[in-house]
């Protein structure tokens, strides 16, 4: 008894997930060029205007299923999407606005004729809005000899038809997702490519929303796709990463709604854990993340706070008067900065204390210490020979630049300016040690 | 007819109304700035506050409901524009995201809602379309609060409100507080969209802030002028659909408000003064004519007989037949023309016109060549400007 209980629940959670997992994976891929081509909201508009497609093709069939139902959809989405780009291209309305417009009133000509002539059918709004996917995975029909959910052919037909867009016309679709005027150059009809998309947006939403709703289908065509493009910058890993979070926030969802959790509704579920992916992503995604982001800076930082120190102890040197503090302040580095960069140049012996307390660059330093002092004042005697500025204005952008200018781009300013000695205000710039291998300095490292 | 002018009706008559005209002027704010799907966002960003606040206070109370919704639809706002600060998302990704995202934690809280015993049982279903037939007085009073307070506060800040409207950074470096305004152009569409709520639903409350402003931009370029038409369109919109739907069976309210707003929306696609289709229509039609009259006029000028025979077609014109009629007819007419042996030839205003014309064009011609650089920006200026230009005769 208790074997064919486990049986049944699995059997329950593997169809459920099917399910969920088929449309949620044949809109996230979908959805990639959606928000590349930022047109994110196309796909709210669509999943709701194809409202009317679906009232039509109930009140002539009787059902809530079946090929009318889906070429009504798609019908109504596609007149959404050309009617509101012909409102914006035809009579100057932006581009939210007639979108706004053309969805509303499409949907409210919907409501009404589904609450007007088919109220005698036993049509569930929540379904339309919400999604059954709770119900979905028990109302079977017999494919193929197999015993499987009602909804899984069309499903299945829509991920197909998706896959094979995909790659079919991949070199086609990927131009178009970033450059459609190019893509019109070379011929590609990027025309084409989007009315495809916009039929297959419509397709799967109507092929989806039984299970999902009309509203929720607006999570999945977007939230994994914009959690993929803070993990990546390729389209390729983005469509991957983008089915993967797609499959995962299913799954998530199930056990997550499941009565052990909060027994809830899945669809809603799945909703709520692609944007908690979202926000992992916004913190931790490896290059754009905002963690990462901070790592970075806090490390530029550093390194411009070290180098600021260094810079004011070869300036000293020179006889310079200096306030080392003082300086750093004034370059925005904040106070806590400034403290970590004394430790590290002192544990790195870059500086060291002197008998009377005072603190020196070592030799190490001092190479270092030449470097930058070597960029700055070469960038100095660069914006002094070309552009007109009065020559107290040279040493503030100065020393914004020195600490990005590398060996390579110093060799290049020296070769144009002749190799000077002394900058516009008549010190000397240091020359370049060839004995000794210049410190790595990344060119362009924060961007 | 049965006019059924009911109290309930009146009620719901006057609130819709209200609402329209409100939501008019709020919303032609919005679709100025770019934000009209920011209301649709905000509408299903409440629905988890609505949640919430039931989960917390326990019981149905109104105005707790109330303010987790607006509680919610903040965090929405705000929510929006951090994604957009933080992250590498664009706009229109951000409000799609906040917009199901939030929605979705709606429906989870309100699935676990709904198995509290004696807990709500069809608030999803009017949360997304509304109960404007159940419309009570306290309805009626905060949305007359909001009608009121949104246009004191349109009133007070007209001036303000217009400036960041077309210039956000304009109005900052002018000393402005730009982005306090903006925030309280947005706080105010927060509670417009809170407010409609209950009335005409998620979906319905967004057309109601985008429509009426959409239309209106099709008759005016003024401010004032766009936002005064815009709460009227608003005010018919509701009025007409709330009085229909009061005479029609199981037509909801909500939807037929939507369904008379876009019907003013595509009235004034059609008949708009401004970038009205009919109109933009028109004015093509009179360019081409005046072309077409200054081809034949020129033709005439250069061939040797001075003369089109009626019957002929000439070859390099591609006109039909009634075309080439009509146009010689609208000569005559003018005194260009006259009819001379079964053909046309140009009188003597016609033949100073046709000089005209084929000077003009010799001009833009070199204009043109010697200029190349500058061939969009000639190409742009119409038929009238060049007129004005004053070219020399040859």
């Amino acid at each position: 008894m208790l074997l064919a209980q486990a049986i049944t629940e699995s059997y329950r959670a593997f169809w459920t997930i099917a399910v969920g997992a088929t449309c949620a994976v044949s809109c996230a891929l979908l959805g990639c060029y959606l928000l590349l081509r930022r047109m994110s909201l196309l796909g709210d508009a669509v999943s709701h205007g194809i409202l009317p497609g679906i009232a039509l093709s109930v009140l002539l069939t009787g059902r809530l299923s079946g090929p009318l139902l889906l070429l009504g959809a798609m019908l109504f989405g596609f007149l959404t999407a050309y009617l509101a780009q012909a409102l914006h291209s035809g009579a100057g309305v932006t581009e939210d606005a007639s979108l706004g417009v053309v969805f509303t009133s499409f949907f409210a000509i919907g409501v009404i004729l589904l609450t007007r002539f088919l109220y005698h059918v036993d049509l569930d709004p929540q379904c339309i809005f919400f999604g059954m996917l709770d119900v979905v995975a028990l109302r079977t029909t017999i494919w193929f000899g197999f015993e499987v959910p009602e909804v899984i052919p069309t499903q299945l037909l829509a991920l197909v038809l998706v896959l094979g867009f995909l790659l079919l016309f991949w070199k086609e679709v990927k131009l178009a997702a970033f450059d459609p005027a190019l893509a019109a150059a070379m011929g590609l009809r990027p025309g084409l490519i989007y009315f495809l998309l916009i039929a297959l947006v419509a397709g799967s939403t109507v092929s989806a929303f039984e299970a999902v709703g009309s509203i929720l289908v607006l999570a999945m065509l977007i939230v994994p796709p914009a959690t993929a493009v803070l993990l990546t910058d390729r389209l390729a890993p983005m469509l991957l990463w983008s089915a993967g979070l797609a499959l995962s926030s299913t799954i998530f969802a199930y056990v997550l709604a499941s009565p052990a959790w909060f027994a809830s509704n899945t669809a809603g579920m799945m909703a709520v854990v692609s944007g908690l992916q979202l926000v992992l992503a916004i913190f931790l995604a490896p290059r754009h993340g905002i963690i990462a982001r901070g790592i970075r800076h806090f490390r530029l930082a550093l390194r411009i706070a070290v180098e600021e120190i260094l810079a004011s102890l070869y300036r000293s040197e020179e006889g310079a008067p200096t306030a080392l503090h003082q300086e750093l302040r004034d370059h925005g580095i904040p106070a806590w900065i400034s403290r970590l960069a004394l430790l590290r140049v002192r544990s790195t012996n870059l500086v060291a204390r002197s008998a009377s307390g005072n603190l020196q660059l070592t030799a190490a330093g001092r190479q270092r210490a030449e470097e930058i002092i070597r960029a700055h004042r070469l960038w100095e005697a660069y914006l002094d020979k070309n552009f007109d500025l009065p020559a107290d204005h040279l040493h503030a952008p100065a020393s914004r630049m020195e600490h990005f200018i590398g060996p390579q781009m110093q060799g290049e300013l020296a070769r144009q300016l002749d190799s000077p000695e002394r900058d516009p205000h008549g010190r000397s710039i240091p020359p370049v040690e060839t004995t000794t291998p210049s410190q790595q300095k990344p060119e362009n490292e924060y961007q | 007819m049965n006019l059924g002018f009911t109290y309930n009706t009146m009620l719901v008559l006057a609130g819709v109304a209200l609402l329209g005209g409100a939501a008019g002027v709020i919303g032609c704010f919005a679709v100025l700035r770019r934000r009209s799907l920011t209301g649709d966002a905000l509408a299903h960003a409440a629905l988890p506050g609505l949640c919430l606040s039931y989960f917390i206070v326990g019981e149905r109370n109104r105005h707790s409901l109330l303010l987790g919704a607006f509680l919610s639809g903040i965090a929405g706002v705000g929510a929006i524009s951090a994604l957009r600060r933080w992250t590498r998302l664009k706009e229109d990704a951000a409000i799609a995201i906040v917009l199901s995202v939030f929605f979705g934690l709606g429906i989870v809280l309100l699935s676990v809602i709904s198995r509290i015993p004696g807990g709500p049982r069809a608030g999803l279903e009017s949360f997304i379309l509304g109960k404007t037939a159940g419309m009570t007085r306290d309805d009626l009073g905060l949305i007359t609060i909001l009608a009121l307070g949104t246009l004191a506060i349109v009133v007070l800040f007209y001036k303000e409100f217009k400036l960041i409207t077309f210039d956000l950074e304009f109005a900052g470096a002018q000393g402005w507080p730009a982005r306090s305004l903006d925030f309280l152009l947005q706080m105010l569409l927060v509670v417009a969209v809170i407010v409609g709520l209950p009335a005409v639903g998620v979906v319905l409350i967004a057309a109601l802030l985008v429509i009426p402003g959409a239309a209106a931009r099709f008759w005016t370029q003024r401010l004032g002028t766009l936002l005064f038409l815009s709460a009227l369109f608003g005010v018919f919109a509701g009025v007409t659909g709330a009085w229909v739907s009061a005479n029609l069976e199981r037509v909801p309210t909500g939807p037929l408000v939507i369904v008379f707003a876009s019907l003013v929306f595509l009235i004034s696609l059609v008949f708009g003064s401004r970038r009205g289709l009919l109109g933009q229509w028109l004015q093509q039609r009179t360019y081409r004519r005046r072309f077409e009259q200054e081809r034949l006029l020129a033709m005439l000028l250069e061939r040797e007989t001075g003369m089109i025979w009626i019957n002929e077609i000439p070859r390099p014109f591609g006109w039909t037949k009634r075309r080439f009629r009509r146009t010689m007819d609208q000569g005559v007419k003018e005194r260009l023309l006259e009819y001379r042996d079964g053909g046309v030839i140009l009188s003597h205003e016609g033949t100073a016109r046709a000089a005209l014309v084929v000077a003009m064009r010799r001009s833009w011609r070199e204009l043109l060549q010697t200029h190349p650089q500058e061939a969009p920006a000639l190409l742009r200026l119409d038929l009238s400007s060049a007129d004005a230009m004053d070219f020399p005769l040859p």
